[in-house]
């Protein structure tokens, strides 16, 4: 276990035991209030056995960056999930929820395995406010992203919400206040707190800490409309990758031997870096009908994490128990790629093994700069039949296109470099169910 | 003069329809009087916990694929139970809320509902009985 881990763990264990403390210390007032209720528990959970068969040799696909990618033609790993939740209703104004989901995860951690974990206070009927480990709400899906059977398709769209499950929890606070406006409900949060997540990129494996995340949102409903926007600002804390070799190697380099190593060095180092998400977020679920869209722009001071925007059109429509759907997605870079400049060393006062070394550091510096970025659509075509109360069967087949630079979502084989575009036929089975005791 | 005859006598046979309505119910001791249908939209679809008075709300549902629980739903929000599973994971699994209880029939629904003044769920009329408070009425279907 890792310091970081360690003291996350220690943190919301304190947060947790002080949250109950003060329950447990307003209970005795509690009692006085008659027919309520004082303590009461609910189990619940939710779960996805998912195959995908994935055409493409070069590429392996994972529904997040958070679970291993797949390893064979057919996988199981990819999608196959299963969460437990239990809620608890406290006396006075209090509830707490407690959710893991076990998956396939890159993380070989318990504590990356607990979703939720938070006490909540409504001291009114209009405002709630939350201690502990949430889901951060950066888009529609982020909050139930796991619960299959909560949306349409076999997964949130990859191209939209792969890269955002950097950002998936948040240890901190949250507010949220919800009023009715007119016909409809207008409710906006803001929450503030540290994450911590481990990915995948490519072989390696890519630990990120977040510092000073803020995330706004508002969302109106009125039915069968609902729109969303989010705002998150984030720094980073600290980053365990390769990259940050490079950023020490670089930084060692006396500058009269290559003046550029600095600014390089200050282009790939984490921590202090900001990034800023936004998203629009739009649905309308009739009926019949049930058609959503959401755009998202992300920009990073990070050279590691190049500015990009996403965003994707579902059109769904529904037939009794069966529901079909398209939908149409991409994801593109704002910017060009970086280009460095090579060293121009004195070769003739160096020692070969100096020259490799910084060719090396150069090589290294130009490839992570460029590694993450993300250039590709996605066409899908799906089912989903809700064949019994609290169960859902999915079919969807999706058809992407990676330009060659462009291949973040996925992972390949080994590490070098994806020489030319790639076409990818996914197809997928589903089946979801909740349950409750 | 005999058709005629006959003919009333068979009209006095049919049943007598009866409108059957949907009805919002609380327990006679609730402090609640009435609730509009928005009010109504918000407790069974989770964006309130508690009444407009501020009380805290018990919600009661009927068990899945009950006549009635459909007609609710489609009246209510004008979706399927499916949908409206479909919502509540939702809700349910990303900790704003928890569904409403579910009873396994209209009787121990009304059992529950006289039980607790926090109480509030839904019957046809022809169930109404004591110790009931109806504080929204569905038209006639």
């Amino acid at each position: 276990m890792n310091i970081k881990s360690y003291i996350a763990k220690v943190w919301l264990a304190r947060g947790w035991i002080l949250s109950l403390s003060l329950t447990l210390s307003l209970a005795p007032i509690d009692s006085l209030h008659a027919g309520e209720s004082e303590f009461d528990l609910t189990f619940s959970g939710f779960g996805t056995l998912g195959v995908v068969h994935n055409s493409n040799d070069a590429l392996k696909f994972h529904s997040e960056l958070t679970v291993k990618p797949a390893n064979n033609t057919y996988s199981f790993n990819a999608d196959s999930l299963l969460g437990l939740q239990l809620n608890a209703r406290l006396p006075k104004r209090f509830d707490a929820v407690a959710q893991v989901v076990i998956k396939d995860r890159i993380s070989s951690e318990a504590i990356d395995s607990l979703e939720l974990l938070f006490l909540r206070y409504r001291p009114s009927r209009h405002w709630a406010l939350r201690v502990g480990r949430t889901s951060s709400d950066l888009y529609m899906l982020s909050e139930y992203r796991n619960v299959g059977y909560a949306y349409l398709w076999a997964r949130p769209v990859t191209e939209f919400y792969e890269l955002s499950t950097s950002i998936a929890k948040i240890d901190g606070v949250d507010v949220s206040y919800v009023a009715n406006f007119g016909d409809g409900v207008w409710e906006n949060k803001l929450a503030y707190g540290q994450s911590h997540s481990v990915l995948s990129a490519n072989a390696n494996q890519f630990e990120i800490d977040l510092n000073n995340v803020v995330v706004f949102t508002s969302i109106f409903t009125q039915a069968p409309w609902l729109f969303r926007l989010a705002i998150t600002d984030a720094e980073v804390d600290e980053v365990d990758f390769v990259t940050q070799d490079l950023v020490e190697g670089l930084r060692a380099l006396p500058s009269q031997l290559w003046p550029d190593a600095a600014s390089i060095s200050n282009v790939l180092d984490g921590p202090k870096k900001g990034i800023q998400y936004y998203a629009l977020g739009l649905q309308y679920d009739s009926d019949r009908w049930v058609v959503q869209s959401e755009f998202s722009l992300t920009e990073s001071d990070w050279g590691i994490v190049p500015p990009y925007y996403s965003g994707y059109l579902s059109v769904g429509y529904r037939f009794d128990n069966l529901t079909f759907y398209s939908v149409a997605s991409y994801l593109n870079n704002l910017d060009d790629p970086i280009s460095f400049k090579p060293p121009q060393l004195p070769v003739q006062l160096l020692s070969p093994e100096v020259v490799s070394q910084i060719n090396g550091l150069y090589q290294g510096s130009q490839f992570a700069v460029n590694a993450v970025r993300g250039e590709q659509r996605s066409y899908s075509l799906g089912v989903r039949w809700d064949l019994y109360p609290n169960t859902s069967l999915k079919f969807q087949w999706d058809h992407t296109k990676v330009d060659m630079a462009g291949n973040v979502l996925w992972t390949k084989p080994n590490s070098m470099p994806q020489l030319q575009d790639e076409k990818i036929n996914l197809f997928s089975l589903n089946f979801s169910f909740i349950f409750s005791l | 003069m005999k058709c005629l005859m006959v003919l009333l006598t068979l009209i006095s046979l049919l049943p007598t329809v009866v409108a059957e309505e949907l009805l919002v119910v609380v327990s006679e001791s609730s402090r609640v009087e009435s609730l509009t249908k928005g009010e109504v939209v918000d407790l069974f679809m989770g964006r309130y916990v508690t009444f407009p008075n501020g009380d805290k709300a018990k919600v009661f549902d009927l068990a899945s694929k009950s006549r009635t629980k459909g007609q609710f739903y489609k009246l209510l929000v004008n979706r399927t139970e499916a949908q409206v599973n479909a919502y509540w994971a939702r809700l349910l699994f990303s900790g704003r809320s928890v569904p409403p209880e579910e009873a396994d029939s209209p009787e121990a629904l009304i059992t529950q509902i006289k039980q607790t003044d926090l109480a509030i769920g839904y019957i046809s009329s022809q169930d109404l009985t004591e110790g009931l408070k109806v504080v929204y009425r569905f038209e006639a279907f």
